[in-house]
């Protein structure tokens, strides 16, 4: 009884309260019944607007909420596309009446289809999802992410911004297009449209079969075609087609001016297209082909070598390479002579837009050192010119620039073949066909014979 | 029931189709929020103030304000221009005429008495009404206006100009004394401030305010979900339909006839082309071949873009029936029901709320007693006017504030400790309880090893 008589004591200032609200007598002289209406609405909006901020804070948990990302894969080429799905748990205690979810994605890549946000309510210990599809053009290496969510009050007056970093990275290989194409020409065999570029045949003493011939005596027994005899009574020989191999080095330049250009077709993007051609075309004719990457030095070395795996090694270090840093092209052929010890054709791809005296020390040290130098230099203004956003002034400002520009490419040019050095510039246009043909006439010349 | 049992584009479909009818519910809801604040406004005014000729009365003064204005201030500029008075005058008069046509006169006034003593108003009637008329139509127009239009995309921006403008009507006709509110109201009994017509029209219209925010709400969760899933149902359908048009023989053959020669493909070390133009013209030459083969990504081949989507979509879809629904992300939206019952009961818990802090706030002298404040404050001549408001009102908003961020702040504390805890920064104390066992399983152990030893 004493412990109920304790508890009524102490609510007792609660009815005092109560008693208070009910039954207060008038307590302004307001003459003016719309000072009060608007008092009354004052008050309403005051209060209206800050009472709901502490039920939004206790709802703004960003801490509860989890953001998931799965991506179908990680490691894609150029052109494909990747399948990112984003799960949003919500491990607080109180659901979130409106929320906002954005997840990050490269610029350089495309939605091709959903969207990469949600607008949602999540309940306490539940989960939303949605998923959106990228088109990843460029290579590279890429981070998806990070997530931006936000959180709304229902009358949308207040609001809890938080970016979760949570990343996903994605290794973007060259585009395997080029490639595809190369072997849809060679499938059709169509002799004469790019003469070269596909497989030339080359009688002589290699494996695979070329034909049947009448025998003549000074030809050796073992060639002899002895089924062929038995049919036609005439002693046949088998010839097979000739099979020479080349050690082929490339050096890339992936100094910070390779990176200029239209954004998706940078000098250094055209560069890794035709390495990636040159790379398979040498794996296809078990070629041997090496990389190095180089800046001020060499970034990534993959010595001459042959098959899948060294061919996917090669498409990794050109996934990761990026346009930065000066050039050196004399300290790069010095770490490069350092690390092979076979020579043969060394292709030098670089714009060439270091120091003069730099770039032809590099060139001397390479001839010296016993490789067959060509360089195919993307001429900057080719690749800049064309972009269809200058205005004809801009334009012809460039192509002044560019005759300029040519002129000491000229020089330089001269300077080179004293080396030995043959220097192809190139633009957009003509790249890739122009580093096949070298390749293809260095085979033929039988440049660089392993 | 398995997951391939279940036809996920009908289930998304019928989802699409509940959520359409929340969005028109909720359009009707808007609707009905804003007829009945609009009609109380009406309502509470004296209908003499919706007079059609009071209210043209009212725009040509506005205008002859204007036409004033810029007399005036034509007249002042031609003065300091050098114009002697009568010049001046007579320049304002002809422009005057020119722009605004008329024979000299504005609303019956001379236009040279007019630049000369300013301080005329037109002989006409009920000018004040006129004014007050054309101030109340124009406002309620606008609100009018404001209103549609958050009828029509639930913009909460626009249901506030609509609320202002709907308040400015009432505060105007209070000036003008057309106003219908009962003064009779005591502010000190909670029931009768309550069902006061002051109260119910001041609770109605904040009402209108706080529902066009939920409807607001709701638009905002469901609209967008709604468009982005036709958006990308549609897209889907038309990727799935895509079929790639084959090359025709004819189309191939061009770029082989355009090249003869083979010879300029190959180019040695010899190559040095001494002008610009030998260079471009090479380039161009060998690019021929080049740019056919190897196409440059000037323009996109969206043809072969969609046709390789359609691939990988197809394989999504073989691997995953519901990669729709993710896609268009309707599977996540919010349920109607629940959305119903989550704003009724928030609704009314807010207005309930509302009522009591409006009520508290308007009446501090019960809180200052309770808080035992001196008789001086209480029974102060000051505690009797309406600026005393600010001394519960002014506390009460800033302790929602304080609480809200006590609790973003311990929020915060715990969100910091459970991710060091994670980490493995803070390391759980090892409890006096289970030293005690381990002490005790070791004097338990202690006597056995006597005894084998």
């Amino acid at each position: 009884m004493l412990s109920i008589g304790l508890a009524l004591e102490g609510l007792k200032p609660i009815f005092d309260i109560v008693y208070l609200i009910t039954q207060q007598p008038s307590l302004y002289n307001i003459s003016d019944i719309i000072v009060l209406y608007f008092l009354l609405i004052g008050i309403l909006m005051v209060i209206g607007t800050t009472f709901g901020y502490p039920i939004f804070r206790i709802q703004a948990n960003t801490e509860g909420i989890q953001i998931e990302r799965v991506l179908d894969k990680r490691k894609c080429f150029a052109g494909e596309y990747i399948h990112v799905r984003i799960i949003i748990h919500n491990r607080g205690p109180s659901a979130i009446d409106h929320l906002e979810i954005y997840d990050a994605y490269p610029e350089t890549m495309d939605l091709v289809l959903g969207e990469n946000y949600l607008y949602t309510r999540i309940s306490a210990r539940g989960k939303a999802e949605f998923s959106y599809i990228l088109r990843t053009p460029v290579r590279g290496l890429y981070k998806i992410g990070p997530t931006k969510v936000i959180i709304h009050d229902r009358l949308g007056f207040y609001e809890e911004e938080k970016i979760k970093h949570n990343f996903d990275e994605i290794l973007i290989y060259p585009s395997y297009e080029d490639i595809k194409k190369l072997k849809v020409l060679g499938a059709k065999r169509q002799l004469g449209r790019m003469f070269g570029i596909h497989k030339t045949k080359l009688k002589g003493t290699g494996m695979e079969f070329w034909g049947i011939r009448d025998y003549y005596p000074e030809d050796a027994f073992r060639y002899i075609d002895w089924k062929a005899y038995s049919r036609t009574l005439k002693l046949k020989i088998r010839e097979f087609e000739t099979e020479k191999n080349v050690r082929v080095m490339i050096l890339l330049d992936t100094s910070q001016s390779m990176g200029q250009g239209l954004i998706r077709n940078t000098k250094l993007e055209f560069s890794i297209r035709a390495v990636v051609l040159l790379a398979h075309m040498a794996q296809e004719r078990k070629d041997l082909l090496g990389l190095a990457t180089y800046t001020n030095r060499i970034k990534t070395y993959v010595k001459s070598g042959q098959g899948a795996s060294h061919f996917n090694k090669i498409l990794e270090d050109l996934a990761y390479a990026m346009p930065q840093g000066p050039s050196s092209l004399s300290k790069a052929v010095e770490d490069l002579i350092m690390r092979t010890r076979n020579r043969g054709l060394l292709f030098i791809i670089s714009d060439l837009e270091g120091k003069r005296k730099d770039i032809l020390d590099g060139v001397r040290k390479a001839s010296a050192a016993g490789f067959d130098v060509v360089i195919i230099s993307p001429f900057g203004p080719f690749f800049e010119i064309q972009n269809k956003l200058l205005g004809p002034t801009e334009k012809a400002l460039g192509e002044a620039i560019a005759e300029e520009y040519f002129e000491i490419r000229n020089r330089l040019s001269k300077d080179i073949q004293r080396y030995r050095a043959g220097i192809i510039s190139v633009g957009p246009d003509d790249f890739l066909v122009s580093v096949i043909n070298e390749y293809i006439e260095a085979k033929r010349r039988g440049v660089g014979l392993v | 029931m398995s997951k391939r049992a279940i036809d996920p584009t009908r289930v998304e479909e019928q989802r699409v189709k509940r959520m359409q009818l929340l969005l028109n519910l909720n359009r009707l809801f808007a609707i009905l929020i804003f007829l009945s604040g609009f009609g109380l406004v009406i309502s509470l005014i004296d209908s003499s103030v919706w007079n059609f000729k009071l209210f043209w009365w009212g725009l040509k003064f506005i205008i002859f304000l204007f036409e004033l204005i810029f007399l005036l201030a034509g007249y002042g500029i031609a003065l300091m221009f050098g114009y002697s008075d009568p010049d001046a005058v007579a320049l304002m008069m002809s422009i005057h005429n020119a722009i605004f046509g008329g024979n000299g006169t504005i609303l019956g006034l001379n236009i040279e008495d007019l630049i000369i003593n300013p301080m005329q108003i037109p002989a006409q009637e009920n000018i004040v009404n006129s004014i007050y008329a054309f101030s109340i139509i124009t406002s309620i127009v606008f609100a009018f206006i404001a209103g549609m239009g958050f009828i029509r995309e639930c913009n909460p921006g626009l249901s506030a100009i609509s609320f202002f403008a709907l308040n400015i009507v009432l505060g105007l006709a209070s000036l003008n004394g057309k106003l219908l509110i009962d003064t009779n109201f005591n502010s000190g009994n909670i029931i009768q401030m309550i069902f006061s017509k002051l109260v119910i029209t001041a609770f109605l219209l904040y009402l209108f305010l706080e529902l066009s925010f939920q409807a607001n709400y709701i638009y905002s969760v469901i609209s967008p979900n709604i468009h982005r899933h036709r958006r990308i149902s549609s897209n889907i359908k038309r990727i799935k339909e895509f079929k790639l048009t084959t090359v025709t023989p004819q189309k191939l053959k061009e770029p082989t006839s355009s090249i003869q020669h083979s010879d300029v493909l190959v180019k040695g070390k010899e190559e040095t082309p001494s002008r610009p133009a030998i260079v471009a013209a090479f380039s161009k030459i060998r690019g021929l071949v080049g740019r056919k083969l190897f196409r440059i990504n000037t323009g996109e081949d969206w043809d072969k873009l969609n046709n390789r989507l359609k691939t990988y979509y197809m394989h999504l879809e073989k691997n995953d029936p519901f990669i729709a629904v993710s896609l268009s992300a309707s599977a996540y939206t919010p349920s109607i029901t629940r959305l119903i019952l989550i704003i009724t009961t928030g609704t009314i818990f807010r207005l309930a709320a509302l009522a009591i802090f409006s009520w508290l706030a308007l009446n501090p002298l019960p809180v200052l007693r309770v808080l035992h404040m001196p008789a001086s404050i209480v029974d102060s001549i000051e505690a009797q006017q309406p600026e005393m408001i600010l001394l519960i009102l002014i506390p009460l908003a800033l302790l929602f504030l304080l609480v809200g961020l006590l609790v973003h702040y311990i929020q915060k504390r715990l969100a910091i400790r459970l991710a060091r805890y994670q980490e493995g920064l803070i390391i759980r104390p090892v409890s006096t309880t289970s030293v005690k066992t381990e002490k005790q399983l070791q004097l338990k152990k202690k006597p056995s090893k006597s005894r084998s030893s």
